[in-house]
C-alpha cells in the first residue's frame, strides 16, 4: 500500500474524531505559538540588554585582577554592594601586552563603584550660602539682608507646616517636639534677627542644628560611577554623546552625570514627575483620566507641594500666587491651597499648567539639586571601609544614542580615573609608613579573639593616672589638601585600574580572544583574567540566561503535555479500532503499515496545528515588531532597555519549531503504534463473537 | 557598604559614656557574690549614673581597624565632649590624608567636614548612619536602667577578675540598637569588663572588651572619673574584623567655649 493511501486513511481518522483532534490541536498550536512568540520576546530582551550593556560599559570582554576576591560584576552584587575585585597595578603594561593581539582594537581602563552626594535640605542650602556671604571679603549688606528674609520666611513656612502635626510626626519624641516648637517660636521673634549680624556664626548654627532638621526630607543622592579615561571612553563607546554642558576637558579631573540619572534622580521631584507624565501622554497615549500610574504621580505632586513653597522667598511667593490665581481664575489667598489646586491637574489643563510650571515657577526653584558647573564634594567608601571625599567639578551630562531611556545603559555616571583612585583609597607606600608610625605610638600587641581573656590578669589592674610629665602635644594645624584639578596622561596610564573593557574587531571571536588573553597573562605574568561581557555584567548577564531557561522549561512542559495527550488519544484510538486493525491485519496488512498509519496521523496533527500556532506567533511578532510593546513601569523599562520593546522575527525559529513538532510526532507515536501492531486478526475476530 | 571607622568611633562614643564614670562611694557596693534583683538594678543604675557627666572631656585616641585579609588601617584623632550640651566632636590628626577631617555632633545633628572640599555634609540620623549599623541611640548617653530590664545571671570569672554577669533585655517600646546585652561587671570596681551585643534574632553581633580602666579626678565633678584606656571590639558577624581603641592623655579640664562649632573645626585647616 502506498504512503499516499496511508496518509489518506490517517487524515480521515483525524477528521473523524473532531473533538479529540481539536483538543490535541489546540495544545500543539499553543506550544508552537508560545515557542515562536516567547523566543522572539526573550531574544528581544536579551539582545537589548546585551547591546545596552556592551555599548555603555562592558565592551566585548572585561579584564580584571586574577587574584580578585570576588567575581567581577560591574553592576555590583544583587544586594547592591560593590564587588571586591582588587586592582591591577599598571594599566600601561597590560595595555601594551594586549594590543599585540591583532584581534584587539582597544582597551579602556575602568573602575566602577558607588558614591553619594548629600546636597542637604533647602534650609541647609540657604544657610551655607549665608555663611559664605558673611565670610566673603566683600560683604554685601543688601544681599545678606535678602538672604536673611528668605531664611526667616522659610522658618515660618516650616512652622506652618508642622502646626498641629508635631504629635503626628513619629520621628520626634514628645520632648523633642516641645523643644522644636519653642525653637520655631524663638526664630519667629524680632529679637532673634535684631542682633543677627553681630552674632551670625552662632545664629546660623542655631538654625542649622535646631530648625533645619525639622524639614523631614532625605536629600541624599546615591549613584554608580565608572572612573575611566574620559576621552578614551568617549571615543571607544561610539554612541556616547554630551547632552548638557560640555565634555570633561583632556587631562582635567571632572564628572559627568548620565542624563537619564540626572533627569530622573537629581531633578526637582515635581518637575520630573511632570516630565514623565507628559512623556507618557505623548508616547504611550495614556490619559490622566484612565491611567492609574499617572493619577498616582499627580497625587504625589499635590502631596509634595512643599517642594515648591519651601523654596520660594516672600516676594516670589507673592508673584507666583498672583499668576496662579490668574491661571486658575480664582482668588485664593492661601498659597498652599492655591498650589495644591494648581498641581491637581487633569487632561484638559495639563499642557497649559506644564508650560506654566517651566515659565513661572521653575526659575525660582532649584530645578536640579546638583547644577552643571558645581564642584561636588563627592564621598565614597574606600576599600578599607572609611569614607573619603573628593572635590570634583560636574561638567555636564551624557547619554548613549539609541539607549537614551535605558536604565541599564544609564546606570553609570563618569569621572576621571585619577579621582576614582583617590576615592577608592588605595594604600600607598606613604600611607603604609604612616600606619607603622601610628602603630608604634599605640604600642599595643595584637590579641586574637581566642586569647583575649589573657588581658584580664591581675597585672593589668586598674590604676590611677599618674600625672604625666608632658602629655603628647598634638599639632592641630592642618594643611588643606588641595586636589589637583589636572593630571598628566602618564599619571593616568601608569597607575592602577580595577578592570578594563576590551574591544574586538570581530565580536564572534570573543571566546577565542578570552582564551588568548588568559594564556598571555600566564606566560607574561600580567596578573589579569578575561571574561565575557555576560560574565562581567554579573546578575544582569545571568538574567538573560535565566529568562531563556525558564521560557524553554515552560515551552517544554506544554509540548510534553501535548505529546502525552497525543499518545493517550492514539492509545484510545488503537483500542477502539481493534477490529479495524485486526481486519486490516487479516487481509494482509503488515505491522509496518499499522505503524505508519499512526505515525502519519500524528505527523498530520503536529504539522497542521504546529504550523497554525507558529504562523499565528510569527504574525504577532511581525505586528509587535512594528508597533512595539510599551513598557509599563520601571521594571519593564529596565528589561526592555527603553520605553518600548520591538520584536524581530527570526525565520530559522519557525523551521526549528516545525522540526520539534516532527520529533514530538515521532516520540508520541511509538507506544500506541507498538500496541496497535500487537493486535492480531484472531483477537479482533474473538471480540466480535 | 560599611563605614567601619565611623562605626568604631560610634562604638567608642558608646564606651566613652562609661568613660565618664564617677566612682561613687564604696559603701554602695555589695561584696557578696549573690545579688537580689534590687541589688542588680542598683549596680546597673550606678553604671548609668556615672556615665552622666557635666564637665568637658578631651582625649587623644588611637584606632586600629583590622579587616579580614586586608592591611590594617590606623588613625589618630582628638575626641572632645561636652556632655552638658550633648556635644561631641572627633577631629582626625593622623594620617595625613585624614588630618583635619571631622565629625561634629550637636543635639541630633551629625555633621561631617572634609577640609579637601571645605564643605559640611549633614549625615542624617533618622536612618542608619551613613550606611553603618549604628543608629542615633549609639550617640546618646547610656540609659541602661531606662531602656533595659536587668537580670542577674550569677557570678563568673573573667581572667583573674571576679565578675557579676548581667543579661539586659530591652523594655517594650524602647528603640535601642541592640535588644539584648550581656555585661560582665567587675565585682570589686564595678567597671564593665566585657559587653556582648545581640540582635533581635538572638545572634551575637559584637563583643567588646575593656581590659584597662583608669581613674582620674574631675574638677567639675568634684570626684573621680573612670576611663577605659583600651577597648577591643570584635565583629562577631564578620570574623576576623576587629577594632582596637586606645584612649590616651585624657583631660577633664574646661574646653574653649566656642570649640563645638563649624568655624572652630574649619579654622584648623589652612
Amino acid at each position: 500500500m502506498t504512503h499516499w493511501m496511508v496518509l489518506k486513511i490517517a487524515a480521515r481518522n483525524v477528521f473523524l474524531h473532531r473533538m479529540r483532534t481539536l483538543v490535541v490541536g489546540v495544545i500543539l498550536a499553543f506550544g508552537a505559538f508560545l515557542a515562536v512568540l516567547g523566543h522572539s520576546f526573550v531574544n528581544g530582551i536579551s539582545g537589548g540588554m546585551e547591546s545596552s550593556t556592551t555599548q555603555s560599559i562592558t565592551g566585548d570582554i572585561q579584564i580584571y585582577s586574577e587574584s580578585a576576591k570576588d567575581k567581577l560584576s560591574v553592576f555590583g552584587n544583587m544586594d547592591g554592594s560593590p564587588t571586591d575585585v582588587g586592582h591591577v597595578d599598571s594599566f600601561e603594561s597590560v595595555e601594551k601586552a594586549l594590543m599585540k593581539n591583532p584581534e584587539i582594537v582597544s582597551v579602556v581602563p575602568m573602575g566602577t563603584s558607588f558614591a553619594q552626594v548629600n546636597p542637604g535640605n533647602i534650609l541647609d542650602h540657604f544657610l551655607e550660602k549665608l555663611r559664605k556671604s558673611y565670610k566673603s571679603a566683600n560683604v554685601d549688606k543688601n544681599d545678606i539682608d535678602s538672604q536673611k528674609r528668605r531664611i526667616r520666611f522659610l522658618a515660618q513656612e516650616i512652622q506652618k507646616n508642622l502646626e498641629g502635626k508635631f504629635e503626628e510626626i513619629g520621628i520626634l519624641s514628645a520632648a523633642d517636639a516641645a523643644q522644636a516648637k519653642i525653637n520655631l517660636e524663638k526664630v519667629d521673634q524680632e529679637e532673634f534677627w535684631n542682633d543677627f549680624d553681630s552674632n551670625a556664626e552662632n545664629k546660623i548654627e542655631f538654625l542649622a542644628n535646631k530648625i533645619a532638621p525639622l524639614i523631614f526630607d532625605d536629600n541624599m543622592i546615591f549613584f554608580s560611577y565608572v572612573g575611566t579615561d574620559p576621552q578614551l571612553f568617549k571615543e571607544k563607546f561610539p554612541q556616547f554623546e554630551i547632552v548638557k554642558g560640555e565634555m570633561i576637558p583632556p587631562g582635567t579631573r571632572g564628572f559627568l552625570f548620565h542624563d537619564f540619572f540626572y533627569e530622573n534622580m537629581v531633578k526637582h521631584r515635581i518637575a520630573r514627575r511632570l516630565d514623565q507624565i507628559k512623556k507618557k501622554m505623548k508616547d504611550d497615549k495614556l490619559t490622566l483620566a484612565n491611567s492609574k500610574e499617572l493619577q498616582d504621580q499627580i497625587k504625589a505632586n499635590v502631596e509634595q507641594s512643599a517642594e515648591i513653597y519651601l523654596q520660594l522667598g516672600p516676594a516670589e511667593t507673592e508673584t507666583v500666587a498672583q499668576k496662579l490665581n490668574k491661571l486658575l481664575g480664582t482668588e485664593e489667598k492661601d498659597f498652599r491651597t492655591l498650589l495644591k489646586n494648581y498641581l491637581s491637574m487633569s487632561d484638559e489643563n495639563f499642557q497649559e499648567r506644564y508650560d506654566f510650571f517651566y515659565k513661572e515657577i521653575a526659575p525660582y526653584v532649584i530645578l536640579h539639586r546638583v547644577q552643571i558647573g558645581d564642584v561636588l564634594p563627592l564621598s565614597a567608601f574606600t576599600k578599607a571601609g572609611t569614607s573619603t571625599a573628593v572635590n570634583i567639578k560636574v561638567y555636564g551630562t551624557f547619554r548613549f544614542k539609541s539607549f537614551e531611556n535605558s536604565p541599564l545603559a544609564g546606570n553609570f555616571s563618569v569621572m576621571d580615573l585619577v579621582s576614582l583612585r583617590e576615592l577608592y583609597g588605595f594604600m600607598t607606600d606613604e600611607r603604609r609608613e604612616q600606619n607603622k608610625e601610628i602603630e608604634a605610638e599605640m604600642g599595643l600587641d595584637d590579641v586574637g579573639r581566642d586569647s583575649i581573656e589573657n588581658l584580664f590578669s591581675s597585672s593589668t589592674a586598674t590604676k590611677d593616672i599618674k600625672p604625666k610629665a608632658k602629655p603628647q602635644t598634638i599639632d592641630l594645624k592642618f594643611q588643606k589638601r588641595v586636589m589637583g584639578a589636572t593630571y598628566t596622561q602618564e599619571e593616568l596610564t601608569k597607575g592602577v585600574f580595577l578592570h578594563a573593557a576590551v574591544f574586538l574587531k570581530d565580536t564572534s571571536n570573543v571566546d577565542r580572544v578570552i582564551k588568548e588573553i588568559n594564556e598571555l597573562s600566564k606566560s607574561d605574568k600580567l596578573g589579569i583574567k578575561a571574561v565575557s561581557w555576560q560574565d562581567a555584567a554579573g546578575f544582569i548577564g545571568q538574567m538573560t540566561f535565566m529568562m531563556k531557561a525558564i521560557l524553554n522549561i515552560f515551552i517544554g512542559i506544554s509540548l510534553l503535555l501535548a505529546g502525552l495527550m497525543i499518545m493517550n488519544s492514539l492509545l484510545m484510538a488503537a483500542m477502539n479500532r481493534k477490529q479495524e486493525i485486526g481486519t486490516m491485519r487479516a487481509i494482509g496488512a503488515h505491522a509496518q503499515f499499522i505503524y505508519r498509519l499512526f505515525f502519519y496521523e500524528t505527523l498530520f496533527l503536529s504539522l497542521l496545528f504546529g504550523g497554525i500556532g507558529a504562523a499565528l506567533g510569527a504574525l504577532l511578532v511581525v505586528i509587535l515588531g512594528k508597533v512595539g510593546i510599551p513598557a509599563s513601569g520601571d521594571v519593564a523599562t529596565f528589561f526592555f532597555s527603553g520605553p518600548k520593546l520591538y520584536l524581530h522575527l527570526n525565520p530559522s525559529l519557525i523551521f526549528l519549531v516545525m522540526a520539534v513538532m516532527v520529533i514530538i510526532a515521532i516520540l508520541a507515536t511509538q507506544y500506541p503504534a507498538w500496541k496497535a501492531m500487537k493486535i492480531s486478526p484472531l483477537q479482533a475476530m474473538q471480540k466480535r463473537e | 557598604m560599611k563605614v567601619t571607622l565611623l562605626k568604631s568611633f560610634l562604638s567608642m562614643s558608646l564606651v566613652m559614656v562609661p568613660v565618664m564614670q564617677t566612682w561613687a562611694a564604696d559603701a554602695a557596693t555589695d561584696k557578696k557574690d549573690e545579688l537580689n534583683q534590687a541589688q542588680a538594678d542598683d549596680i546597673i543604675k550606678l553604671v548609668d549614673d556615672r556615665q552622666r557627666n557635666s564637665g568637658d572631656y578631651k582625649s587623644l585616641v588611637f584606632v586600629k581597624e583590622t579587616e579580614r585579609k586586608k592591611e590594617p588601617r590606623l588613625f589618630q584623632a582628638m575626641v572632645y565632649r561636652r556632655d552638658a550640651d550633648d556635644k561631641f566632636m572627633i577631629l582626625f590628626t593622623k594620617p595625613k590624608e585624614e588630618a583635619g577631617k571631622a565629625y561634629l555632633k550637636i543635639d541630633k545633628n551629625l555633621w561631617n567636614f572634609d577640609p579637601g572640599t571645605g564643605k559640611w555634609e549633614r549625615r542624617t540620623e533618622r536612618e542608619k548612619l551613613a550606611g553603618t549599623n549604628s543608629r542615633r541611640s549609639d550617640f546618646d548617653e547610656s540609659r541602661l536602667t531606662e531602656e533595659y530590664t536587668t537580670k542577674y545571671e550569677g557570678s563568673d570569672k573573667l581572667g583573674d577578675y571576679k565578675v557579676y554577669k548581667f543579661k539586659l533585655t530591652a523594655k517594650e517600646g524602647k528603640d535601642v540598637a541592640y535588644p539584648v546585652l550581656n555585661l560582665w561587671v567587675d565585682q570589686a570596681d564595678k567597671n564593665i569588663l566585657k559587653r556582648e551585643e545581640y540582635a533581635l534574632s538572638g545572634k551575637l553581633m559584637r563583643s567588646a572588651f575593656y581590659p584597662k580602666w583608669n581613674k582620674k579626678y574631675s574638677e567639675s565633678k568634684k570626684g573621680d572619673v573612670w576611663i577605659p584606656e583600651e577597648i577591643r571590639i570584635f565583629d562577631e558577624l564578620e570574623k576576623g574584623n576587629s577594632t582596637i581603641v586606645l584612649v590616651k592623655d585624657t583631660d577633664l579640664g574646661k574646653l574653649e567655649e566656642n570649640m563645638f562649632t563649624k568655624a572652630w573645626i574649619e579654622s584648623k585647616s589652612k
